[in-house]
């Protein structure tokens, strides 16, 4: 939360503690300029675990917003804000 | 706008799974005990025909619980993710609620086409609905120990559901039966299975616990542990039932509608317990909440005795708090909660909004506390003029319809339909609706306006039903950890109410010859005093 990376490349690998249906689920990442546009997810490595990455990101604030749909049918979201350094 | 979606539909979520959980509970105890305990129907054909038109209900409602959740489910994803339909359609939910509406189907064929002949048929489709459970439970989600836990979950499933589901069953077959030999078949039948059931939840329970509460501090540390315990005490009740009804059939002269009385008393509790159980679905396993937890010092400092706040913050210095008028400028939808971040929500709760909610429950623990004393005075020589307390009731409904929710009517800037469209308002609007039905049904009763058996039995219904709701009831709050805090104190209002419901019920149905009524006679009303001082003490700070 609230990090600094580096970019313009970004690799995302977001780690959850219960297995999640990445087919079901969605990512977007909220640009400096308020605009969303969403991310394609990988194919999965581990049943917890979802990956994606982004390129070309100019420094500046983003935010990832995320939605992830359980084996058990529960939903969940979250926001993780994080910067783009120069 | 996907909170306040989330927020409804977890809300409908749990009341959903309830249905579900009832429903499914009621079929499966239903087709355990016609195969366990049920007298062959050519000795008694008016208990067969109950037991399979009340299987047939629960079936139908099954059916369409399931419906509904899944069409929900898919709502969400489809409004919140911009999932495309036919995605929604290969998620493990929809698969579960397809073999939900599968053995339902199943089992209302066989039981129309067969009856009484199909009923070792109905065994698989049975089985079929405690596999669509557990395809939905935490089970299936965890990334270890998935098949122990899943086993460990369909037990705890068929054991709830043989014993619980199995109540109303027995309770038809005890009203049919006229032979006094075949009422103490089918109870001693029943009463063996029962306690094997009953080893059943108390082992698969603890192997529960194990995994997904897994400390002592997670126990009472975060909610998931504090309804689990609350979950304890009403089996411990409904134990405590079952062991008097087996002291009855036991012994010699047996007491059939005293029998019935208390098995509907189990069933209340009973489905008290599985709505409690749904409510925990819908809750992270308190072992994956591991930054939030309450310390014990913490719940002692917040339980400790202090004065009761009888002055309240204004309207005013709430408003300005909560930035309501920024918020209708911005045309916002309705908000109860600060919007700030969660380690923010402590330091701002310790301002007028807390003290605004402890003002209210404290005047209400004061009514409620004034209502057991009165109770307990009409109950004595001379205290006849004490009768008229179900009328404090409509003082404490009005309060409540005015206080609960500052933001919208009649206080706020939200109107009244508007207030609907949140969760937790809409909640204490029921609230505020059984209280008046409460305090109407009860002071007609007990002027001798109403000599109605139904007016009487609103009193004992509304207060269980008040429980129960009370124990699926959420609270918004964005701090994990003030969420417990509040728990905490509700959840023991909820079983307060519950054991004052059941206990009222049964002052009212047990045949007038029997001691345990004059005991009970006087537990709804400590329960009523001890709700009170329990309000009275309510902290948020």
């Amino acid at each position: 939360m609230h990090a600094t990376v580096a970019g313009p490349d970004l690799a995302i690998r977001m780690r959850f503690n219960v297995r999640v249906d990445v087919i079901r689920s969605r990512f977007t990442l909220v640009y400096p300029d308020t605009i969303a546009r969403p991310l394609s997810l990988d194919k999965q490595q581990a049943p917890d675990t979802v990956l994606s990455r982004v390129s070309g990101l100019v420094p500046g604030t983003y935010t990832i917003r995320w939605q992830v749909l359980a084996p058990d049918g529960h939903i969940s979201r979250g926001e993780i804000p994080f910067k783009v350094g120069s | 706008m996907a909170e306040r979606l989330q927020s409804i539909f977890n809300l409908l979520a749990v009341v959903l799974r309830g249905v579900t959980l009832t429903s499914e509970a009621l079929v499966i105890g239903g087709i355990a005990f016609t195969l366990i305990a049920l007298p062959d129907p050519a000795r008694v054909p008016a208990a067969w025909k109950k037991t399979s038109r009340t299987i047939l209900w629960a079936v139908f409602t099954l059916g369409l619980a399931q419906l509904a959740f899944v069409g929900l489910d898919i709502l969400m994803l489809m409004k919140t993710a911009d999932v495309p339909f036919l995605e929604t359609l290969g998620a493990d939910f929809v698969m579960s609620g397809a073999l939900f509406l599968a053995a339902s189907v199943a089992i209302a064929i066989l039981l129309f086409t067969r009856g009484w002949n199909a009923r070792w048929w109905l065994a698989p489709p049975g089985a079929a609905l405690i596999a669509a459970s557990v395809m939905t439970s935490h089970a299936v989600a965890r990334l270890y120990y998935r098949a122990p836990m899943a086993m460990a979950t369909a037990a705890h499933h068929l054991s709830m559901a043989v014993w619980i589901g199995g109540l109303p069953f027995l309770w038809i077959a005890l009203k049919a039966a006229s032979d006094s030999s075949d009422v103490r078949r089918t109870m001693m039948n029943f009463s063996k299975c029962a306690m094997i059931c009953v080893a059943g939840v108390a082992g698969s329970g603890l192997a529960l616990s194990f995994i997904y509460v897994g400390s002592w501090n997670a126990v009472y540390g975060t909610s998931y542990g504090a309804m689990v315990m609350t979950k304890s005490v009403l089996l411990l009740c409904l134990l405590a039932i079952g062991a008097i009804n087996y002291g009855i059939v036991r012994r010699p002269g047996l007491r059939t509608i005293t029998l019935r009385r208390l098995l509907e008393a189990e069933l209340g509790i009973g489905i008290t317990v599985i709505l409690a159980a749904a409510s925990l679905t819908s809750q992270p396993p308190a072992v994956d909440v591991v930054a939030d937890r309450a310390s014990a010092s913490e719940i002692v400092s917040r339980m400790s005795p202090g004065w009761p706040r009888l002055t309240s913050p204004t309207v005013t210095a709430l408003a300005a708090e909560s930035h309501w008028q920024e918020r209708i400028k911005s045309n916002a939808t309705v908000q109860f909660v600060p919007d700030v971040p969660a380690d923010q929500v402590q330091r701002k709760q310790r301002t007028d909004g807390v003290e605004w909610s402890e003002y209210n429950h404290h005047w209400a623990g004061l009514i409620v506390l004034t209502i057991g004393i009165l109770a307990f005075v009409a109950k004595i020589p001379g205290g006849g003029w004490a009768k008229h307390w179900p009328l404090l009731f409509l003082a404490l409904a009005a309060f409540l319809l005015v206080r609960s929710d500052p933001e919208v009517w009649p206080l706020g800037p939200y109107g009244f339909w508007q207030s609907f469209t949140d969760p937790e308002v809409f909640q204490h609007r029921i609230a505020v609706v059984l209280v008046i039905a409460f305090a109407i049904f009860e002071w007609r009763v007990r002027t001798g306006d109403s000599s109605s058996r139904i007016a009487t039995l609103v009193f004992p219904i509304v207060c269980a039903g008040g429980g129960a709701l009370l124990l699926t009831h959420t609270h918004a709050l964005y701090n994990v950890r003030e969420q417990l805090l509040v728990e905490l104190t509700h959840l023991p209002l909820a079983v307060l109410a519950c054991v004052a419901g059941w206990s009222r019920w049964l002052e009212l149905r047990l045949p007038s010859e029997e001691k345990l009524r004059r005991t009970l006679a006087w537990m709804w009303p400590v329960c009523f005093v001890a709700i009170g001082l329990l309000l009275l003490n309510y902290r948020e700070a």
